[in-house]
């Protein structure tokens, strides 16, 4: 018997639609799932920022000034002023208060997070080299801080200054990688042990056995900007106005040393995917070679494929520091090289960076997850 | 360079070849593999004749060389395998000259069709059944897509999906085990083979959708008219849907005939030892019986008889002289030396003589007549 409810007629104005449509998303099981990925995301992320923090202030003061000039400025303005100086390095460091009192690992955590957590605060900046004087407040949701190099700027304004031109080489490496590597890797699948595998496979395994800073000494004697020596081959170096040009070599490097880490994937994939039982089917059906390798086998090899191609990019962005460095590319790699001197490392700088990198690799993954779903039916975003 | 020419493979129809006449011959097939630069000959000199229409079962224990076997016929021997003798004549054209793929397209799925062991992992995962119907009727019979998707639904119909119209766009994920081999099943025959080799179709599924697989395959060789090569090692399927038996060991066919030949009248002793082990013939309190041994390896070169360090009934010769086929009757052959005329009398193992009525009381009908 079918039950006859009495519905009252639906109210279709915009108002009500949309109502339905906002109630639908958010009651939509890969939503609820994304939500709480991000949820869960957000829990590793205060992780990680209380753990950079309390690594950080494991390190001896010592790091955080110059024993040198302390010595220096006590023989001359005498201890007062050397401690002035001392007291002054570690509370840019988060070490002392203002009242040069130690703070303890938890406050430092604590202070660190409330910046990080997005709420609307206030954040008293002292603007002048008298410490004493607080001139400004900074307002807004996330704070990362104040860098001790760079001109004393904020970490996220340089990251934004700079972060476009890494996340161009990054994107550019990521493209032309998978565009050299997934033929290669094909080629090399479509007969294992012919000669087209057997050349792929001495170029991974010498790209992989020198080891990458190697490479780079050698890239940078023939084209870098600064040597060892003093001198350069071809002495490139990054310029603005003619990025086409300099940006060859670096980006030669980059894609160059991430090809072989695609290649055996693309390989390992298909050479799975060829000895499986759908295919001894698909062959048994009659279909030629060529409808089984692409319509069948690369189909499949391409799921888990895409799904690393968000963390390849994450991964070649955080990991351009040696070409920034090399050829003299404004970019993010060289801050985290930059806060981390070993003379006076930057406490804020390496502590947002951190924090700025771990959530965008999270999201990569997330992104991977995501992107899958769109490749391959049988799976679902939900717990 | 040259261009590579492309052989034609010149079929002759086999529509008139009569039910009850061979179909397939093969004679003296000889296989080799080659593995860590050593032999292996997994199938020795065999020769049998398939007639058109019937179910012939291919029985013997594991790596015996039942699939290989069955596999020459499709020209699915893996890499380091080839035909090294012998020929297997089918539609006029020794298959077993075959060196390309290309040669092999026009066979394969159009006129020789197999379904394998296990449903689970023969369907491509990632591609929906419809279309994986479709591109065989797209390739062989050259159906347009449209055409290709209404013939893929009645296909589907016909193997008993229901609803097919709307399952034809679902993904292999979405259907049963006993399901996904309806659509091999629907797959095989979409382009009406002449030929359906069953390897072990059954294995994997339950008893229950191992019954409803069988009535199915027996439903639609009615229908079509097809002959099937029923591979398996449960002898019990067999004597539920094979018209001929061919028992297989160590690479070689040992004996072979109708049913009725080898349940009843059965005269090689490897085939007694098959039959006696039948779990169905255990006594509650007996030992079940098992054969002591293990099958020869196929590296050596085998001297005599293959069965006979682990035949009860082994005569002197048998470690010395291959036997050669004696014939029992018009359809009956075996290959034991206890055939000829010179040969002690033996008597078959008494538990053979209540096969007949152990067998009826497990599958009701039980052999058929």
């Amino acid at each position: 018997m079918e039950a006859v409810i009495e519905t009252k007629p639906r109210k279709d104005n915009w108002f009500f639609k949309s109502l339905r449509a906002i109630r639908a998303f958010f009651t939509n099981p890969t939503t609820l799932y994304i939500l709480k990925r991000i949820g869960s995301s957000l829990i590793t992320i205060v992780l990680l920022a209380a753990l950079v923090t309390a690594l950080l202030r494991l390190l001896p003061d010592e790091k955080f000034y110059s024993n040198s000039l302390y010595m220096k400025i006590l023989g001359k303005a005498g201890e007062k002023a050397a401690n002035n100086y001392k007291w002054s390095q570690l509370f840019e460091a988060g070490i002392v208060d203002k009242n040069n009192n130690r703070v303890s690992i938890f406050e430092s955590i604590g202070k660190f997070l409330y910046y990080i957590i997005p709420i609307p605060k206030q954040i008293p900046i002292r603007w002048s080299a008298d410490y004493s004087e607080v001139l400004k407040y900074w307002n807004g949701l996330i704070y990362f801080g104040k860098s001790s190099k760079f001109d004393n700027a904020f970490v996220l304004d340089i990251f934004k200054e700079r972060c476009g031109i890494s996340f161009l080489i990054s994107m550019i490496t990521v493209v032309f990688t998978y565009l050299i590597s997934v033929p290669m890797g094909i080629a090399m699948a479509k007969k294992p042990g012919g000669t087209a595998d057997k050349i792929g496979n001495i170029f991974v395994v010498l790209n992989y056995a020198i080891p990458a800073i190697v490479f780079y000494l050698i890239m940078n004697k023939a084209f870098g900007l600064i040597n060892i020596d003093g001198k350069s081959f071809f002495n490139f170096k990054y310029n603005k106005s003619n990025p086409v040009i300099t940006l060859i070599p670096p980006l030669f490097c980059m894609i160059f040393l991430s090809i072989p880490g695609v290649v055996i994937w693309v390989r390992r994939f298909m050479t799975d995917e060829l000895s499986s039982d759908y295919v001894k089917f698909a062959r048994s059906k009659g279909l030629s070679e060529q409808t089984i390798f692409y319509k069948h086998v690369f189909r499949n090899a391409v799921v888990p494929l895409v799904r690393n191609i968000p963390a390849t990019l994450i991964f070649a962005f955080v990991g351009s520091y040696y070409v920034e460095t090399i050829w003299g590319i404004p970019g993010t790699g060289n801050m985290l090289i930059t806060f981390l001197s070993v003379q006076n490392p930057d406490v804020q700088g390496i502590q947002s960076l951190t924090v700025i990198y771990g959530a965008m690799s999270i999201l990569a993954f997330l992104l991977g997850d995501i992107v899958t779903v769109f490749f391959d039916p049988r799976i679902k975003l939900t717990d | 360079m040259a261009k590579k020419e492309i052989k034609k493979v010149e079929l002759l129809p086999t529509n008139k070849v009569k039910v009850g006449e061979p179909i397939v011959e093969v004679r003296d097939l000889e296989v080799q593999f080659s593995v860590r630069n050593r032999i292996l000959t997994a199938i020795r000199r065999i020769s049998l004749d398939i007639y058109k229409g019937e179910i012939l079962a291919i029985v013997g224990e594991s790596a015996s060389g039942k699939s290989v076997f069955t596999k020459c016929l499709t020209g699915m021997l893996d890499a380091n395998g080839r035909v090294s003798g012998g020929s297997i004549m089918y539609g006029g054209v020794d298959l077993a000259k075959f060196t390309t793929n290309d040669e092999w397209l026009a066979i394969r799925g159009k006129r020789i069709s197999t379904i394998f062991q296990d449903p689970m992992t023969s369907l491509n995962p990632l591609l929906r059944i419809g279309s994986q119907i479709s591109e065989v009727l797209i390739q062989h019979r050259g159906m347009s897509k449209e055409e290709a998707k209404k013939e893929a639904i009645s296909l589907l119909t016909k193997v008993g999906i229901k609803d097919a119209e709307h399952r034809y766009s679902d993904y292999p994920f979405q259907y049963s085990g006993g399901m996904r081999q309806r659509v091999v099943i629907a797959i095989a025959l979409a382009c009406a083979p002449d030929i359906l080799i069953c390897d072990e179709p059954t294995t994997a599924l339950d008893v229950t959708i191992q019954a409803q697989i069988i009535e199915l395959i027996k439903e639609l060789k009615k229908e079509y008219g097809f002959t099937v090569i029923f591979i398996t090692h449960d002898l019990g399927v067999v004597a539920e849907i094979a018209d001929r038996v061919a028992v297989m060991y160590a690479g070689q066919i040992v004996e072979y005939g109708t049913a009725d030949d080898i349940y009843y009248d059965a005269k090689h002793p490897y085939t007694w030892s098959l039959l006696s082990s039948l779990p169905q013939l255990g006594q509650k309190g007996e030992t079940l019986y098992s054969i002591i041994g293990t099958p020869p390896s196929l590296f050596n070169k085998i001297e005599g008889d293959a069965f006979a360090p682990r035949n009860p009934y082994a005569l002197e010769i048998d470690f010395v002289k291959e036997p050669p086929m004696f014939k029992v009757s018009e359809t009956h052959y075996a290959k034991t030396w206890l055939l000829d005329k010179r040969a002690p009398k033996v008597e078959r193992p008494k538990i053979l003589d209540e096969i007949s009525e152990r067998v009826n009381k497990i599958y009701g009908g039980g052999v058929k007549k």
